[in-house]
């Protein structure tokens, strides 16, 4: 049985002007994302101590991993079940796989055997 | 078309449309699924006893080049819900050809990436990174290649006539998935390539 009710809205009421044009967020994003790159990038480089460049790579994909899903998959203005549905598995994955590295010796990582 | 349109009209109780839901779901089943990928090359990390290793066929500025194509694919997508939901059907048609064409390059990019790695030894059962490495980015390859075959379809839907301002939900489901495409390589790409060795 379809579940539909009064809080439906109209595909067709959301086309037109009323809307925000995000072009310029977007483009605002895509800098940002681009920048944050060109670090990821240059930690390779850069000779860093090798816990400082994990964790500064770790924090650099977080934070490209967040602008896409909050801006460019609207999940910051949509609605808040969606983040639960996207967050649970993720967050769940997560610990899954700190788990399974774990396990397998490589969450401290041991060096290359090679 | 006809019956996507006819499904636009009815909304779950919680206000969300149905597809756009069950994208979101399957995105959170995907996550399961790139995970597992994910955590599996590292639980392997630097365990191969024999080579080629990862510092002897990575191409650290390619690869970035190609990481790059990709993250601006997801621009030209949010540009092109974007124009949609705006009513610009010119603009949606170009944004999802452009996104098409940036993401067929990235593909292109990858397979030649990939037949460099086996010109040099790599291949899928040679060592323990050959296999966790092919499996990953493979998989990963083939989302985006069905991204790609999405976006066309969509594109060919618009120039029919089929694929109105109307059915904007249709552009931003489908854009569901490739910015998920794009930050899971977000994530391959730092892991993979760039965490040091």
């Amino acid at each position: 049985m379809a579940r539909t009710d009064h809080k439906k809205p109209d595909p067709a009421a959301e086309v037109g002007s009323e809307l925000h044009d995000l072009t310029v967020t977007y483009i605002q994003v895509a800098v940002v994302l681009a920048v944050v790159t060109l670090l990821e990038v240059a930690t390779y480089y850069v000779a860093l101590a090798r816990g400082l460049t994990i964790s500064v790579l770790l924090v650099l994909s977080a934070i490209k991993f967040a602008l896409v899903v909050l801006y460019f998959m609207h999940l910051k203005f949509d609605n808040k079940i969606l983040a639960f549905v996207f967050s649970g598995p993720l967050l769940l994955m997560i610990a899954v796989g700190i788990a399974l590295m774990a396990l397998f010796g490589t969450l401290i990582y041991p060096g290359p055997v090679w | 078309m006809a019956h996507v349109h006819g499904a636009a009209e009815h909304y779950t109780s919680t206000g969300i449309h149905p597809s756009k839901l069950l994208m979101w779901l399957f995105l959170g089943s995907d996550c399961f699924f790139f995970g597992s990928l994910i955590a599996t090359y590292q639980a392997y990390r630097g365990q191969s006893l024999v080579g080629p290793h990862p510092h002897e066929v990575f191409n650290i500025p390619y690869t970035s080049i190609s990481a790059f194509v990709l993250l601006m694919s997801s621009l030209t997508m949010a540009l092109a819900v974007n124009s949609i939901r705006l009513g610009n059907m010119r603009a949606t048609r170009i944004w999802l050809l452009l996104t098409a064409m940036l993401g067929s390059i990235f593909v292109g990019g990858q397979v030649f990436e990939f037949t460099t790695f086996v010109h040099k030894g790599l291949t899928l059962e040679v060592n323990l990174f050959g296999t966790t490495f092919f499996v990953l980015t493979g998989f990963h390859g083939t989302h985006v290649t069905v991204g790609i075959i999405i976006l066309l379809s969509l594109l060919m839907a618009s120039l029919l006539g089929r694929l109105t301002p109307r059915q904007a939900l249709t552009v931003e489901v489908a854009g569901l998935y490739w910015h998920f495409v794009d930050i899971v390589w977000v994530v391959i790409f730092t892991v993979v390539y760039l965490l040091p060795y």
